[in-house]
């Protein structure tokens, strides 16, 4: 009885310690992570502060618009498609995995009743609980 | 000149962002999927062959090599090398922790030693696949991070080998993140 009060308690201390490492770790991922978006903005702001004041923003934008030529935005157009056709794709993903984990895990039950689950979403996708 | 300039910079800025938005989160979760995935067939293929007899579902064994599957499929988001690093960093302040690390070790060692030779080989086979899944998407989830790491860390390394304490400090790693996977998968 002694023993198993202690593994209790050493489990939850490891799930404690882990949430204070996953909160360390997440903030440090979101500094990466937003660190990054923030350098492309800066750095597009530095490139347009050298020709502030030369042209309006409509006139510069209209112009780069009207000769923004077919090899340019012909690599865009295949790399958005690309996006698009992933993030479809993906979606049916989910939704398969959703139609055939119900059967799965019934069935399961079945020969395990005391079957252990991952508590994830029924798409397969993260808790919305364990998100930090 | 000044619209090429102008151009310039919205192409590049596109493109950067672009390049952000694929890494940080088309990327991401679509390693979270693959490692979820490739977790999911293994412990499906162990369901298989607890159900065909290899041994039976309320044994510690299975339980204990389940849950922590679950707790890795659980928290496959979380599990990159930044995390990692501060697991170990704040485990080697804690010295009670530090006794727990082993946790995991003992529990399978106590759970297999009542199985048939046979049986605690596939049960190892199981967890050094798990290993093999977990180190690949330890990779993938921060390759940049990795390789700046690596290049530092394989010298490092070398002299960690020569006083033989490399394969120690791997050791104690592994045993560190099944720990918490176990404990998260309850």
């Amino acid at each position: 009885m002694a023993e198993k009060k202690a593994s209790e308690a050493n489990r939850l201390e490891w799930a404690k310690f882990s949430a204070i490492a996953d909160i360390i770790g997440s903030v440090l991922n979101n500094i990466i992570k937003w660190s990054g978006i923030v350098a492309v903005c800066y750095f597009a702001y530095q490139s347009i502060e050298v020709i502030a004041g030369k042209e309006t923003l409509f006139d510069l934008c209209f112009n780069v618009m009207s000769n923004t030529k077919a090899a340019t935005s012909l690599p865009f157009a295949v790399g958005f498609s690309g996006i698009g056709y992933g993030l479809f794709y993906r979606r049916q993903n989910k939704k398969t995995i959703e139609h055939f984990e119900y059967r799965k895990t019934k069935l399961e039950k079945k020969s395990d009743p005391g079957r252990k689950s991952s508590n994830i979403t029924r798409q397969g996708e993260t808790r919305p609980g364990d998100k930090l | 000149m000044i619209e090429i300039y102008c151009e310039s910079i919205i192409i590049n800025t596109l493109a950067l962002g672009c390049l952000w938005y694929l890494y940080f989160f088309l990327y991401k979760q679509c390693v979270v999927d693959y490692f979820r995935q490739n977790m999911f067939e293994r412990r499906d293929s162990l369901f298989d062959e607890v159900a065909d007899g290899l041994t039976s579902f309320d044994h510690p064994a299975y339980g204990t090599l389940r849950r922590t599957m679950n707790g890795y499929i659980r928290f496959a988001h979380q599990l990159d090398l930044g995390k990692i690093l501060v697991t170990r960093l704040m485990a080697s302040y804690n010295p009670a922790l530090k006794e727990d690390i082993k946790e995991f070790q003992a529990q399978i060692d106590g759970a297999t030693a009542g199985l048939p030779p046979d049986v605690r080989i596939k049960i190892e086979e199981y967890r050094k696949k798990m290993h093999l899944q977990m180190a690949k998407h330890i990779f993938f989830a921060s390759p940049i991070m990795c390789i700046m790491i690596l290049s530092f860390a394989l010298p490092v390394s070398f002299v960690f080998c020569l006083t033989g304490s490399l394969k120690r400090n791997i050791h104690n790693n592994i045993n560190r993140l099944e720990s918490t996977a176990l404990a998260s998968g309850y």
